[in-house]
């Protein structure tokens, strides 16, 4: 049994492992960053510590949505790499087990890069799981 | 006369017996102065019968011609008999009577003039009066035309007059309608203005009362704002909570079987956090519901405001114009009385010259009535007048004959 956060992009609902969950925060205080990739949106300064944000559904191909209070940023941490993912709105956590990798052969997204239309990994109960292991390696491979 | 006769005869006889003497004296034959004596006595006896008869006859020829003229009317006749005979004798009674008689129709002769004179003047004088009178009958004519007329013109004018009096008559229940009607509008326009007074103090009233309530609205808004200030902390503390206990939730989760129940605890927390922000949400809602009808509020009591402004103006110019209204129709009032008085007057002494002038027009049908009468008797009067008129031309004639008649008396030398 793996415990996941829900959330929505875009009325497309979708879900992170929990185990990857730093904290969420408030979408406030993003700095613009020059030259970025358009899927950067900014930086944010948490207790000193400055994480890159992503706007995970310019990258996924979903159309992206007004920001609203509701927006929030989910911060991620895997193997010494810590950065925020902007999503619309968090909606509650969860309990359920995983069924690993049969996901692949869906297409949800319709991105750029063809390693993300194959991110999700489909779990019970019919939900959406991001394979966060494939997206860290794409930021660590750095091929935008 | 006979004494006459008796002496002539006495001669005669005389010369007769003288002349037989004589002859037989003288003659030789007693026939020859017989013959002779004879022719004597014949030839005396023939002119003394001649004497005596022409002194008898001169007379009576004097007196037949005096009578014959006389016969013809001439009674200037002296007659000149100075016979003492019998002759002279009827030749003096027929002067006498002659003499009368030319003083008798001496006197006719005046009295017939006299008469023809009175006569003709009489003639005259009904001729005149004739005309006078068909003259005045002409007059009487007109004037009966003339009383029909007026009549006519009277029954007319009566009608119209009891006409006039009956419409004075309405216009004076009308006018007195009206005056009523006035005093009953003067009360109403009183009434009219202490309720428009009234009105006043109730809109004053009521415009108090609106201050009072735009004041409390304002107060109203005033609070809302900051209810609406305290609802955002709120919500701010909500979505933090919300947050906290999301974290919460994820560092439980990362604390294993030692997170599991402060796990639960967390999930609860944000469950409520849930509910306080939904809850939250709706509160502003209505909160900014409640901001937007306490603004239109706010507008519609300005309006109201400024309609009970407008009202109170009305109402000053409304009590303005029924103190206008009041002078006026207490005037209004009396002029009605007034004329009313007046009609009333009026209508009675319409009606007082309507009967006047049925009295009047029964008057003029009498007149009228009298007139045709007087006609009939003027005809009447005509004909006696008529009659009189031929009586007396009847009377000239007659007097015209006499005066011829006695005109062939002459009795002087005219």
């Amino acid at each position: 049994m793996n415990k996941i956060l829900l959330f929505e992009l875009n009325t497309q609902s979708l879900g992170f492992d929990l185990h990857y969950v730093r904290e969420v925060i408030e979408n406030k205080n993003i700095q613009p960053v020059p030259l970025a990739p358009h899927f950067v949106l900014g930086i944010v300064n948490r207790r000193g510590k400055v994480f890159t944000i992503i706007n995970l559904a310019a990258l996924l191909g979903v159309p992206s949505k007004d920001l609203s209070p509701d927006s929030r940023i989910v911060i991620l941490e895997h193997k010494e790499m810590d950065i925020g993912i902007l999503v619309d709105i968090i909606n509650q956590t969860k309990s359920v087990s995983l069924t690993e990798k049969k996901a692949n052969e869906t297409h949800l997204f319709t991105s750029k890069e063809k390693e993300f239309r194959h991110m999700v990994l489909k779990c019970e109960e019919g939900i959406h799981l991001l394979d966060l292991e494939k997206f860290f390696t794409f930021l660590k491979e750095g091929k935008f | 006369m006979r004494n006459k006769l008796v002496i002539s005869f006495t001669g005669v006889i005389l010369w007769i017996l003288a002349v037989n003497f004589l002859s037989n004296l003288v003659m030789d034959s007693a026939w020859k102065s017989q013959a002779l004596s004879i022719a004597m006595g014949l030839l005396v006896g023939m002119i003394f019968g001649i004497y005596i008869s022409n002194s008898v006859t001169k007379n009576l020829f004097r007196l037949v011609e005096a009578t014959t003229v006389v016969s013809e009317g001439d009674l200037r006749q002296e007659i000149d008999v100075k016979a003492t005979d019998e002759i002279g004798k009827l030749a003096a009674s027929f002067k006498a009577m002659v003499l009368n008689l030319r003083q008798i129709v001496a006197n006719v002769k005046k009295g017939s003039q006299k008469v023809i004179q009175s006569s003709d003047e009489v003639y005259d004088s009904i001729k005149k009066l004739s005309g006078i009178s068909e003259q005045f009958a002409s007059e009487v004519e007109k004037v009966i035309g003339a009383a029909q007329k007026q009549f006519t013109l009277l029954s007319q004018d009566s009608l119209a007059l009891k006409s006039i009096s009956d419409s004075v008559g309405k216009i004076a229940t009308m006018a007195n309608v009206a005056s009523l009607s006035a005093s009953r509008a003067v009360k109403n326009s009183y009434e009219g203005k202490n309720a428009a007074e009234s009105a006043i103090r109730q809109i004053q009233g009521v415009f108090s009362q609106v201050e009072k309530s735009i004041l409390l609205t304002q107060g109203l808004g005033n609070k809302i704002i900051k209810m609406s200030r305290v609802m955002e902390i709120i919500t701010d503390i909500a979505r933090k909570t919300d947050m906290l206990s999301l974290n919460a939730t994820v560092e439980a989760s990362k604390a294993g079987e030692y997170g599991k129940g402060f796990g639960i605890v967390a999930e609860e927390i944000r469950y409520l956090t849930e509910e306080s922000k939904s809850s939250a949400k709706e509160i502003s809602l209505l909160i900014e519901e409640i901001q937007s009808e306490n603004a239109a509020v706010k507008t519609s009591i300005g309006e109201g405001v400024a309609g009970i402004n407008r009202g109170r103006e009305t109402m000053g110019t409304l009590i303005k114009n029924f103190d206008h209204i009041v002078d006026e129709v207490t005037k209004l009032g009396g002029g009605f009385e007034e004329i009313s008085i007046e009609t009333n007057r009026q209508a009675m002494d319409s009606k007082t010259i309507a009967q006047a002038f049925e009295e009047l027009t029964k008057f003029a049908e009498a007149n009228s009535l009298a007139m045709q009468k007087s006609n009939a008797v003027m005809g009447e009067q005509k004909k006696i007048l008529e009659q009189t008129k031929a009586s007396s031309q009847n009377l000239m004639d007659t007097a015209h004959k006499l005066n011829e008649a006695v005109a062939k008396f002459k009795v002087a030398d005219e």
